[in-house]
């Protein structure tokens, strides 16, 4: 019997199920081939091994995450029902007037109105757009761009997915749309949302103002203009146009819109570039002090102005951050010299959510409150050489904290690109990691001690932090670009 | 990995009931079953988060279907057809996705190391080489190509006989049983590099 035909009944011949006259062969074999023998014990301490793998827990709120579900989708009938009085009245109305014009229709010279298909009757796309939005909140609309352009250019190539993905024209969508934004079927959000890649995530998130919740996916992107203040006091303009949003070299458009886009009294102030010491009025007087450290250095000393490069964008997005935690990272863009790392909270007020970089100090995050409410705000952090880490700390009934190592300026890593898709926050950091961009999610414990030092030179950060992950009696695993910390 | 299913009588008042459109009889049946599947497509899919969000994908495919189920095969193997399925579309939409994102996991063994560490009384060491070794083989599964992972989980994880895997995946009797054996070879193949995590001595020559 030839070993590499052996190797074919090692699973049969473990179990047993061998047929006799082929065992006793097997056997024989095993007996003078020393190599077959080995893998054939492998095999058997694998199978030990998977056998004894210990189950994963269940996610606490997994049964509740399914109900939530499955309760998203009966929603748009629900909410059909509830409208009922509204569509009733509407009606109503409608067949009063066309009774009135009934009666006056003697004196008209044209009488074909047909009033009650004006109530009902569906929207061109364009109007379709304004009626969803007339519907919303003032605290919403607060947020919406002032762009003359939001309704004479409204709909890019999303506007063909929208409609498809919207189900029916007709009175129901309308009063949905009317209605609400949440009340559309979960299921098609995040089908469109996938399908939309980028686009649909970072316009969706910007406009809707960190509400996890609200989904509303459909609406169109806005050609917009952003500032991005600089550390160094420059600011770059980038505009941001639908189709460019999946481009790796954007950064998305709400993450850096500033005030100038968001002319809502609801936003709050935005620090400028000089207010560089102090924490985001926003964010409501962060109570960590801030990092004492020799400052970012000099933008023109990292990197020339006339070789601003991208490294890479990387879109993401939480609509399950309840399941994750309070803290949700929405994206890193990286943009020249700089990330903005846009977070999201669940908590109902984050007035202490902190990022900085630790190492090498590089002070506190610039922080933009993106949304009324606090809860989705994008800090910018200058890019630094040997790549920065970066400490997000979020105080909030919970203490939550996330280091984010951000990528080498100038490193072997030229791009990442990842489609915008609704993951958690760990999702993203390991898709991150898995493209070498090293992020890394630590236990607490680990960042506990803010007193420590990172060394990080030339080597990468992550062998920094796992230099100092031993250190400090920690075990690092090291797995490709990742690093999994666990007790000594 | 030890997870037994729910007894059967219970199992099929609870689908009757759901049915007849019993929403907290669904929730029972979640209840149930939500350990399990959520595990077949953690291993499946490699990370918590897509386990998550596709095991509850598919048993709200579970609630759709249910009205057709009529009970001509088992309860157990028609679901797990279907999170299969859904396992199965979750890969498949992954291929699409740019070439340089594989799935690695970061930090999902951390908290379960610290407990266990605590609750069972082993060494540390001991401990951390168990995780070492759990952490190897989950990366080796989620290397294997898709059909020979669903196999070698299903039953050497899972626990489910060559029958029922086979009317889970709609495949041969035969074609379970050579994918398992070929799972695991290339298992073995893929953690070669770590062959001391179990105990194995490089005793060969090659």
């Amino acid at each position: 019997m030839k070993a590499a035909h052996v190797a074919e009944y090692y699973t049969a011949y473990l179990e047993g199920s061998l047929p006799e006259a082929l065992r006793e062969e097997m056997a024989r074999h095993l007996e003078s081939c020393p190599r077959c023998a080995a893998e054939l014990e492998e095999t058997r301490a694998i199978v030990a091994s998977l056998r004894e793998m210990p189950a994963m827990p269940l996610p606490a709120d997994f049964a509740a995450g399914v109900q939530a579900r499955l309760a998203n989708r009966r929603h748009p009938v629900h909410s059909w029902f509830t409208r009922l009085p509204a569509l009733a009245g509407g009606t109503l109305a409608a067949v009063a007037l066309a009774l009135a014009i009934f009666y006056v229709r003697p004196y008209l010279r044209a009488p074909e109105s047909r009033p009650v298909e004006i109530a009902e009757q569906p929207e061109t796309s364009g109007n379709k757009e304004m009626t969803a939005q007339a519907g919303r909140s003032k605290a919403f609309d607060n947020l919406q761009p002032s762009s003359p352009t939001t309704e004479s250019k409204p709909l890019g190539d999303l506007s063909a997915i929208g409609n498809s993905d919207t189900v029916k024209n007709g009175p129901e969508a309308t009063a949905r749309r009317q209605l609400s934004g949440n009340e559309v079927d979960a299921k098609e959000k995040n089908r469109t949302a996938r399908d939309l890649a980028g686009s649909s995530f970072w316009n969706r998130d910007g406009e809707e103002g960190g509400n996890f919740r609200s989904d509303d996916v459909y609406k169109p992107t806005v050609p917009r203009k952003f500032e991005i203040p600089a550390p160094g006091g420059d600011a770059a303009t980038i505009a941001q146009t639908p189709s460019s949003v999946l481009d790796s070299t954007t950064v998305p458009p709400h993450a850096l819109a500033g005030p100038a886009s968001a002319p809502g009294a609801a936003r709050p102030p935005v620090n400028t570039p000089s207010a560089e010491a102090e924490a985001a009025p926003g964010m409501g007087g962060t109570p960590e002090p801030s990092m004492k450290a020799a400052g970012p250095p000099a933008l023109a000393d990292v990197i020339s102005p006339d070789r601003t490069r991208t490294v890479g964008g990387v879109y993401a997005a939480d609509a399950r951050a309840s399941a994750v935690g309070a803290l949700a990272l929405r994206g890193v863009a990286l943009k020249g010299a700089e990330a903005a790392v846009t977070i999201e909270t669940t908590a109902p007020a984050p007035t202490d959510l902190v990022v900085r970089a630790i190492e090498p100090a590089g002070g506190e995050g610039q922080g933009y409150p993106l949304s009324p409410d606090m809860r989705t705000a994008v800090f910018s952090l200058p890019l630094q050489r040997g790549g920065s880490v970066v400490e997000i700390t979020l105080k909030a009934g919970r203490t939550e904290r996330a280091i984010l190592v951000l990528p080498e300026l100038g490193g072997p890593q030229s791009s990442i690109s990842l489609n915008a898709r609704e993951e958690s926050i760990t999702a993203v950091l390991r898709r991150l990691a898995a493209a070498g961009q090293l992020i890394i999610f630590c236990p607490p414990q680990f960042i506990a001690d803010r007193e420590a030092s990172l060394t990080v030179s030339k080597e990468s950060p992550l062998a920094a932090l796992s230099d100092l992950a031993t250190q400090r009696g920690f075990r690092a695993i090291k797995t490709g670009s990742t690093v999994t910390l666990m007790p000594k | 990995m030890a997870m037994t299913a729910p007894p059967a009588q219970t199992e099929i008042a609870l689908i009757r009931r759901v049915q007849q459109g019993d929403a907290v009889a669904f929730d029972r049946l979640v209840e149930l079953h939500a350990p399990r599947v959520y595990n077949l497509a953690y291993r499946m899919l490699g990370n918590a988060e897509d386990a998550q969000d596709v095991s509850q994908e598919a048993f709200l495919r579970i609630y759709d279907a249910l009205p057709r189920f009529r009970g001509e095969a088992s309860f157990t193997t028609w679901m797990y057809r279907i999170v299969t399925n859904v396992c199965r579309d979750e890969l498949s939409r992954r291929r699409r996705r740019p070439p340089t994102l594989t799935e690695l996991e970061v930090d999902d063994g951390d908290g379960a190391a610290l407990d266990e560490l605590l609750t069972t009384g082993e060494s540390a060491e001991d401990c951390v080489l168990r995780q070492e070794r759990h952490q190897a083989l989950h990366q080796a599964i989620t290397a294997l190509p898709a059909p020979f992972r669903a196999v070698l989980v299903l039953y050497d994880l899972q626990g489910f006989s060559y029958d029922e895997i086979a009317e889970m995946l709609r495949v041969n009797l035969g074609t379970v049983k050579s994918r398992l054996n070929r799972a695991r070879n290339l298992l073995r193949e893929k953690i070669r590099s770590e062959r001391e995590l179990f105990g194995i001595a490089d005793s060969r020559s090659r």
